[in-house]
C-alpha cells in the first residue's frame, strides 16, 4: 500500500507555513517596534529643541535680570533714594561723639564739655551714658573699684 | 505534472517573499546592533551654525559688575510687509489696522508716534532699526500682537552698570555682537580671558527650515569667558570720582586724576580720571577723552619730586633730617639755583624744614651735591622712568633722562621735579614704597580671574619690585613729611581729622614753546596716611587749574587766590577722599579727634 504522502506533504507546508508566519510576525514586530522608537525619537528630539530654547530664554532673562538689578545698585542710585527720602547719614558733630574706655568709662570732662556745646550750638540733648544730671546736693553714683583706680591714675597722670 | 506546477506556482512567489522578509530582518538586526553606515546628509538640509560664548564680566572687588554682556532685542521695522495683512498675506492692510500697529508700536518701544509713522513710510527701507531694549514686558506685547512687519532678534550686549564710573579702567567693546572685541582698559587687556571660546552644531533641517534635532551630529557647547575681579573698590571709586568732579567745577580745571592705593600690598582701590565718557557712547567722544590720565599722561612733578631727592640724601647719609643748609640763592657753589619766589628764609635751614616749607634752593643744593648719576639712579630704583607693569594698556614709562646728558641746570633742576617726567602711577608706588618701609611694590587692578565654573585661573600676589631706601630712612622721610600738612607747611588743607597725615605738595609749570609757562600748571598732593601705619595713599593731580593770584580774580572767578597751587587745589581734594577712604577702611585713627587748626586767610602768602 502506498503511504499517504500527501499527510507528509501536508505537515511539510503546515510546518514551512508557520515558520514563515513566525518570521512575518517577527518582521513585521520589529518594525512596528522600530517605528515606534522612530517617532517617539522624533518626538524627543522636537522636546529638546524646544527645552533648549526655553533654558536659553531662562538664562538670557536671568541675566538681564542681573544686569537690570545692577543699574539699580549703584551708588548714584542708592545716593539719590536716601535724599530723595532724607534717609542720607553724615558723620556726628563732636557733641555727639562720646570717647570711652576699655573699661567702658567715659573719658574725664568728656559729658559736661559736651554738654556745654550742645547746650550752646543746639537744642538737641548730648547721648548720656549714665542717669539724668542729679541735684547737685545728691551723691554721685560710685563707679567700679577698677574704673576709680583707673581714674585716679588719670588724674595722678594729669597733674 | 500538475503537482509541480503547483509547487511552482506557490513555491516561486513565496520564496521571493521569503528572501525580502530575510532581507528587511538582516537590515533590522544591523540597525539595531549599529552596523550600518552613516547615510549621508542632503546638502539642501544642511546646516552649520556657530554659538558665541557668554563675555566675561568684570567685577568690582566686592562683586560689583562694572562690564556685563547680556541679551538684548532689536526691533526692525520691515515698511514693505508693513502694507500687508499678516494672516492672508497678500490682502493689503487697512489704514486703520495700521495706525493702530503703529500707536502701539510707539507706545511700546517708547519712541514719539511721528518718528514711527515717519518709519513706516520708509516702504523702500527694509528693515530699519527702531529700538534696542532689554525689557520682557516690550517683547511680549510685540511678540503677542503678532505685529509682522516688526522682526524681532536677539543679540548680545555689552552693558556698563555703573555708566561713566571706572570707565577709563574698564573700556569698552566695538559695537559687532558678532565679533565683539575689547578696544580699551581691562576689555582690551584680558580680551583672550573674556571673550570665550565658540560653540558650533552642525546637522539638518527639514522643508520648513525647522532643525532636525536628531540628526545634529556635532553638538559643542559655546564656553562663556572669565571673570574678572578687579582691585577697584566701588564705593571708594565713587567718593574719589564725586571729589573729583566737585575740584573740577570749583577750582576750573580742565582736568584731573587721583589713585588710591593700598601701602601693604600695592593694591589699586580706585583710579579716576576726569573727564570721563560712557563706555557704551564711545564713539561719540575724542581719543584724548578715552586716555586714563593716571597713567597716560608724561607730566613734570614738580615739588612732589623733593620726597626722592631727600630719601636719597638720607640713604646716602650725606644729611639727617636736622642738617642744616644755607639757604643763600645767589652761591658761588651752584650754578643757577632755582629761587624761592621771594621768600625769606633764615641763614640756614634744615632738611626737615625744606620738606615742610618746600624750599627749591635747598633741595636744589642737595641735589647738585649728589650728582646726576647718583639721583637718577634712585630716581630709577623708585620706578620713575620705567613701566611700573599694572594692567592696563597705554601706559607710558614717563622721561627720565640719561644723566651723562644732564646740563647743569639740571642738576639743580631735577631734585625738585623739573626736567624730569613721571606718570600718576608711579608716583603713587614711590610714595608707597616710602609708607612700607622703603620696600617698592609693583600696583596691580586685577585681583582674579575666574571661569564660569568657579576654577580660579589666575590669583594676584604682592610683588616685589626693590628696596629704593632702607626702613629708618623712609621712616624718617615719613616723619619729615606729616610736617607739610601742620601748621607752617604748605597743605595745610590736606589735614585729616583724627589721622596723621604725610604728604607733599607740588605746583609744577607745564613747558610751553621752548620754556615754562607762567599761567599753567600741574598742581598737586600726594598723601601718605595715617603716617603712623600707613594703609593707603592718594595723590591728586590737577591739570591747568585756573591761574589765580590776586583777591580781585578770586573773586570775580569763584575761585580761592593762588588756586593754582597743590596747596589750595589739590590738598582739600585728597583731604575730602582721605577723610572718606579711611572711616570705610575702619582704619582706627592716630590722633586725637581735634578738628586741625583753621585754615589761614586767603591772602597769605602762597605756598609751593
Amino acid at each position: 500500500m502506498r503511504r499517504n504522502r500527501k499527510i507528509k506533504k501536508d505537515s511539510i507546508f503546515r510546518t514551512g507555513s508557520m515558520s514563515f508566519a513566525g518570521l512575518a510576525v517577527t518582521v513585521f514586530v520589529m518594525l512596528m517596534v522600530y517605528w515606534t522608537m522612530a517617532s517617539n525619537c522624533s518626538s524627543i528630539s522636537r522636546d529638546i529643541g524646544n527645552l533648549e530654547k526655553k533654558l536659553k530664554a531662562c538664562e538670557d532673562e536671568c541675566e538681564r535680570e542681573a544686569a537690570r538689578w545692577s543699574k539699580m545698585k549703584t551708588r548714584d542710585q542708592l545716593d539719590e533714594k536716601l535724599s530723595r527720602f532724607g534717609i542720607q547719614m553724615g558723620y556726628p558733630r563732636p557733641d555727639q561723639v562720646v570717647k570711652m574706655t576699655l573699661d567702658g568709662i567715659p573719658a574725664p570732662k568728656q559729658l559736661s564739655v559736651a554738654r556745654l556745646r550742645a547746650r550752646n550750638q543746639s537744642n538737641e540733648s548730648v547721648a548720656m551714658l549714665s542717669a539724668p544730671m542729679a541735684p547737685k546736693t545728691a551723691a554721685r553714683p560710685a563707679l567700679p573699684s577698677s574704673a576709680t583706680s583707673a581714674l585716679k591714675i588719670r588724674r595722678k597722670v594729669r597733674r | 505534472m500538475d503537482s509541480w506546477n503547483e509547487r511552482l506556482r506557490f513555491g516561486v512567489p513565496v520564496l521571493v517573499l521569503g528572501l525580502g522578509v530575510v532581507r528587511v530582518a538582516v537590515a533590522l538586526v544591523r540597525l539595531h546592533l549599529g552596523l550600518t553606515e552613516k547615510q549621508p546628509k542632503t546638502p539642501a538640509y544642511e546646516f552649520s551654525r556657530t554659538t558665541l560664548g557668554q563675555r566675561g564680566t568684570i567685577y568690582s572687588s566686592g562683586g560689583q559688575p562694572y562690564a556685563k554682556s547680556s541679551t538684548v532685542w532689536e526691533y526692525r521695522l520691515d515698511a514693505l510687509r508693513a502694507t500687508r495683512d499678516p494672516i492672508q498675506d497678500s490682502k493689503p492692510i487697512s489704514a486703520k489696522q495700521r495706525r493702530t500697529n503703529m500707536e502701539l508700536v510707539s507706545r511700546a518701544l517708547g519712541i514719539p508716534l511721528v518718528k514711527v509713522m515717519d518709519a513706516y513710510a520708509r516702504t523702500k527701507k527694509r528693515y530699519q532699526l527702531l529700538a534696542v531694549s532689554d525689557s520682557q514686558e516690550v517683547h511680549d506685547l510685540i511678540a503677542t500682537n503678532h505685529l509682522s512687519e516688526i522682526k524681532i532678534t536677539g543679540k548680545q550686549k555689552r552693558l556698563y552698570p555703573q555708566g561713566r564710573q571706572l570707565s577709563h579702567v574698564v573700556g569698552f567693546v566695538n559695537h559687532d555682537p558678532a565679533n565683539t572685541v575689547g578696544g580699551a582698559g581691562i576689555e582690551q587687556r584680558y580680551e583672550k580671558y573674556l571673550k570665550g571660546m565658540p560653540g558650533q552644531i552642525h546637522g539638518e533641517k527639514d522643508a520648513s527650515g525647522r532643525e532636525r534635532r536628531e540628526y545634529r551630529d556635532v553638538d559643542v557647547d559655546a564656553v562663556p569667558g572669565c571673570d574678572i575681579y578687579l582691585t577697584i573698590d566701588h564705593n571708594i571709586q565713587y567718593e574719589v570720582e564725586k571729589a573729583l568732579r566737585e575740584g573740577l567745577e570749583r577750582h576750573r580745571a580742565k582736568a584731573v586724576w587721583a589713585i588710591v592705593l593700598s601701602v601693604k600690598t600695592g593694591a589699586v582701590l580706585a583710579m579716576a580720571s576726569i573727564p570721563d565718557y560712557e563706555p557704551v557712547n564711545f564713539n561719540d567722544v575724542k581719543d584724548d577723552l578715552r586716555k586714563n590720565l593716571a597713567i597716560s599722561v608724561n607730566y613734570e612733578p614738580g615739588s612732589v619730586m623733593k620726597v626722592i631727592t631727600a630719601c636719597a640724601v638720607l640713604n646716602e647719609g650725606r644729611h639727617g633730617p636736622e642738617s642744616r643748609i644755607n639757604t643763600a640763592w645767589k652761591d658761588p657753589n651752584y650754578y643757577r639755583l632755582p629761587t624761592d619766589l621771594g621768600h625769606k628764609w633764615e641763614e640756614t635751614m634744615t632738611v626737615r624744614e625744606a620738606v615742610v616749607h618746600s624750599s627749591n634752593i635747598v633741595f636744589g643744593k642737595l641735589g647738585y651735591d649728589l650728582g646726576p648719576t647718583l639721583l637718577a639712579s634712585y630716581m630709577s630704583a623708585f620706578g620713575l622712568g620705567k613701566l611700573t607693569g599694572i594692567e592696563l594698556p597705554g601706559e607710558e614709562r614717563g622721561i627720565l633722562p640719561n644723566p651723562k646728558d644732564w646740563d647743569q641746570l639740571k642738576w639743580s633742576r631735577a631734585p625738585i621735579g623739573q626736567g624730569v617726567s613721571v606718570t600718576a602711577i608711579q608716583m603713587a608706588a614711590a610714595y608707597a614704597a616710602i609708607g612700607n618701609g622703603g620696600t617698592l611694590l609693583r600696583p596691580y587692578i586685577v585681583d582674579r580671574i575666574v571661569q564660569a565654573d568657579g576654577t580660579v585661573v589666575f590669583q594676584h600676589k604682592p610683588e616685589v619690585v626693590g628696596q629704593p631706601v632702607t626702613p629708618s630712612v623712609a621712616r624718617n622721610v615719613l616723619d619729615m613729611m606729616v610736617g607739610v600738612t601742620q601748621k607752617g607747611g604748605t597743605a595745610r588743607r590736606a589735614a585729616v581729622r583724627g589721622y596723621s597725615v604725610a604728604g607733599k605738595t607740588g605746583t609744577a609749570q607745564i613747558p610751553a614753546k621752548g620754556t615754562y609757562s607762567n599761567n599753567d600748571y600741574n598742581a598737586s598732593f600726594i598723601g601718605v596716611v595715617p603716617a603712623s601705619n600707613p594703609e593707603i595713599v592718594v595723590l591728586v593731580t590737577y591739570h591747568h587749574p585756573f591761574y589765580c593770584r590776586t583777591k580781585k580774580t578770586s573773586e570775580a572767578m569763584g575761585v580761592p587766590i593762588y588756586n593754582h597751587q597743590g596747596g589750595l587745589c589739590a590738598a582739600p581734594t585728597f583731604r575730602d577722599i582721605a577723610s572718606v577712604v579711611l572711616r570705610y577702611l575702619q582704619v582706627a585713627p592716630d590722633l586725637p579727634d581735634e578738628v586741625p587748626d583753621e585754615f589761614p586767610d586767603e591772602d597769605e602768602e602762597e605756598d609751593r
